[in-house]
């Protein structure tokens, strides 16, 4: 029995391969509209006032790294940006599982800036907080109980930022990227405003969290990390794969078309 | 109802009133009053997708995708696995052999259990061999690699996922499809239905996995809660509209009941 | 040890604690308890693991001594996990090494299969075989359009067409969604209470 991939399939491949890789040999540049949901999750970042704190959750796995990464990157060195700007207090946490943690290193240590910013007094990292959802749980009703140190073994209650922050009412802000359901969130930190950062499929999911002012805002997918860095003003992972995607939904919507056509125009021949 | 917080009084009611009607159902089908459930053609598919696999040679897969027992997929999983136990009776039945990827520990034991006892009830107990049920690591990816290379490898004639699917679902049912395996499909998790439909032949939508597992069970219990789900569903939906119209013509009183 | 086996222990056992979390949680009383309890049941799913390992091992094992069809893949498979299981053990930089430079790269690149196939769906599945079919196909046309920025430049309609699927259609059907997913998880609760469920305990 053939192991190999039927002519068509491999044909299907070929020419997607080809598709996204003209953007990265031949750079194009194409029209970026700004949606509504990431505007709002801009205005959100920049509206923090002076000494606001914002705990954000990086509870998504290496699967969703191509949509949710460029996202993640782009709001956290916003955020960052607050903390230099404005000593925004920005606490970083993990909850989904171990996998979340290599997510999580790849990211702190090689994209974001944190250039000008003083551990322990600027931002904290608390490492993996096992349980997720009672993770969750227990960080809103009472976070030194619930995390007893940093990630670097240091007892919350010595690190100074982390003083005055016991419960999600002394959060100004709370975000999370996930790369699955996004319910445990709102579903824990309702009460304080929240922002999201989630793939594209699960849009539907949040929108009735959107449409009660439970999430205030979100960002989804490639697309929406694109637009973000478009209103930073600093190009990065999101604008690069932007256009390999344009052009694959492109392609996307003329396999169907063809596909309709070989089989109305030639399939059905063929059996009739 | 001072013991309550504030805010939960109106969801405690709606949750006992829940448990009350799926009581009440269940007990109307142990008593023998049981609900008609309309037929699936996904679920009347089952014989013919094993009968196939027979004829052909070939093997029968079946996944109840990537949820477990401890989390909030347990319900779409327990589910599937009513069915699973219909399809291994099937499988003896017509001399076909059945092949599971767990990628949970601890279902391992447990399907090799509901397979050995469809072949049993089947008549055909020495066509177990508890190596049907292969167990994959935790991960989705590697889940994914596993049946991909078992799918393109071994071409079963048939492929049935039914349960809590996440994006691999796409990746195996393209497999199943360069395959030519007859692929039946359903999840009440919505994100990848739309694949589901589009490339399975037969398929369940949403909760009719849930109907579909208590028809093919024929458990009693089973059938009463999907009665009672359907009641409840119907009080919801009344209470909706109601608030609804109330609210439009400005009075929002369910809106303030539902907070109280 | 025949009393460790009725399946009355491990039903007590659950009732016990699904009734005392959910009194927790509509009273507030306990809510140090239902933490810990939490916690236990999180250790508690860390055990299945080894179920795991050995249903690994063994498969593997069989499958080598018996020469079954592949079995030299078995031999990296065990060699793999033992190599990463005592590197987890003993040198975490080994492990931290494996971990990030060479199962994070595989995964990512196993992620890069999803774009593939849903092409050949696109070619062998999108087909308008009726009525519902059509409505799928033709929705799905303009979500990916409305998702490539490139196509609502050209397209200034696509914007708004595709806010109000999202808003509208999309955002009432996971609604019911997630009513018939509450509804679901309430009856799970119910049968396991009952002990009518029984799939879990493995058997009949």
């Amino acid at each position: 029995m053939s192991e190999r991939l039927p002519v068509v399939d491999r044909l299907i491949f070929l020419l997607f391969l080809i598709i996204i890789a003209v953007p990265f040999v031949t750079p194009m540049k194409l029209p970026l509209p700004i949606s509504p949901s990431t505007r709002k999750v801009y205005e959100v970042v920049t509206g923090l006032k002076p000494g606001d704190a914002v705990l954000w959750v990086t509870d998504f796995t290496l699967s969703g790294w191509a949509e949710v990464a460029p996202g993640e990157i782009a709001i956290l060195n916003l955020i960052l940006d607050q903390c230099r700007e404005k000593g925004v207090k920005l606490v970083l946490a993990t909850t989904y599982s171990g996998e979340s943690m290599a997510v999580v290193k790849r990211i702190y240590g090689k994209y974001l800036d944190f250039s000008g910013l003083k551990y322990g007094e600027d931002y904290v990292f608390l490492g993996w907080v096992p349980g997720y959802e009672s993770a969750l749980a227990g960080m809103a009703s009472d976070l030194h109980a619930t995390v007893k140190t940093d990630y670097y073994g240091t007892p919350l209650s010595e690190i100074p930022m982390m003083k005055s922050l016991r419960r999600k009412e002394d959060f100004a802000l709370f975000g999370f990227s996930s790369s699955t359901s996004p319910d445990p969130y709102p579903r824990q930190w309702s009460g304080v405003p929240i922002v999201a950062n989630i793939l594209v499929a699960t849009v539907g999911w949040l929108m009735p969290y959107v449409e009660k002012g439970i999430v205030v805002a979100y960002v989804a997918g490639i697309k929406g990390g694109a637009e973000l860095e478009y209103l930073m003003g600093k190009p990065g992972m999101a604008m690069g794969l932007i256009t390999a995607q344009s052009l694959a939904h492109f392609y996307g919507v003329a396999l169907v078309i063809v596909a309709n056509i070989y089989y109305f125009g030639f399939a059905r021949r063929e059996k009739g | 109802m001072e013991m309550i917080l504030a805010g939960k009084k109106a969801e405690l009611i709606i949750f006992l009133v829940t448990i009350a009607f799926l009581y009440i159902y269940i007990e109307r089908a142990k008593r023998g009053k049981l609900p008609r459930i309309r037929s699936f053609p996904a679920i009347e598919a089952l014989r013919e997708a094993c009968a196939r696999a027979a004829e052909m040679g070939r093997d029968v897969f079946y996944s109840t995708g990537l949820g477990g027992l401890h989390d909030q997929y347990a319900p779409m999983t327990m589910a599937s696995l009513g069915i699973l136990g219909e399809v291994a009776r099937l499988c003896g039945e017509v001399g076909a052999r059945l092949k599971y990827y767990a990628v949970r520990a601890y279902l391992v034991p447990i399907v090799q259990d509901l397979i050995k006892t469809g072949y049993t009830l089947a008549g055909r107990p020495e066509m177990y061999s508890p190596d049907q049920v292969v167990y994959v690591g935790e991960q989705q990816r590697s889940y994914m690699a596993a049946v991909m290379g078992y799918i393109l490898r071994e071409r079963p004639a048939t492929v049935i996922i039914l349960g809590a699917t996440f994006w691999e679902t796409i990746n195996v049912l393209g497999a199943g499809a360069v395959a030519g395996a007859l692929q039946i499909g359903g999840t009440p998790r919505l994100y990848y239905l739309p694949v589901v439909a589009c490339v399975c032949d037969y398929y369940l939508i949403g909760e009719e996995l849930y109907a579909a597992s208590a028809a093919v069970t024929k458990d009693p219990p089973q059938m009463g809660v999907i009665a009672g789900q359907d009641v409840v569903k119907f009080i919801l939906l009344a209470i909706l509209v109601i608030g609804l119209i109330l609210t439009s013509l400005g009075f929002p009183l369910i809106d303030k009941l539902m907070r109280w | 040890m025949s009393m460790l086996k009725r399946i009355e222990i491990p039903l007590i056992l659950y009732a016990a604690v699904s009734i005392f979390l959910i009194f927790e949680y509509f009273t507030g009383i306990g809510k140090g308890a239902a933490t810990e309890i939490i916690g236990w049941g999180i250790l508690l799913s860390v055990f299945s693991y080894l179920i795991g390992y050995i249903a690994l091992l063994r498969y593997h094992i069989l499958k080598i001594s018996k020469r079954e069809e592949g079995w030299p893949y078995s031999i990296i498979i065990l060699i793999c996990f033992i190599v990463s299981f005592v590197a987890g053990r003993v040198h975490k930089p080994t492990f931290d090494y494996i971990f990030a430079n060479i199962l994070t790269p595989l995964q990512i690149s196993m992620l890069s299969y999803v774009g593939f196939y849903t092409y050949t769906i696109f070619f062998r599945g999108a087909r308008t075989r009726n009525l519902y079919a059509a409505l799928l196909l033709a929705v799905s046309v303009v979500i990916m359009l409305w998702q490539a920025p490139a196509a609502r430049a050209f397209l200034p309609a696509l914007g708004p067409i595709g806010e109000w699927i999202k808003n509208v259609p999309n955002t009432g059907a996971m609604r019911a969604v997630m009513i018939g997913i509450g509804l679901g998880l309430i009856t799970l609760f119910l049968r396991t209470l009952l002990g009518y469920e029984k799939s879990f305990l493995g058997g009949e």
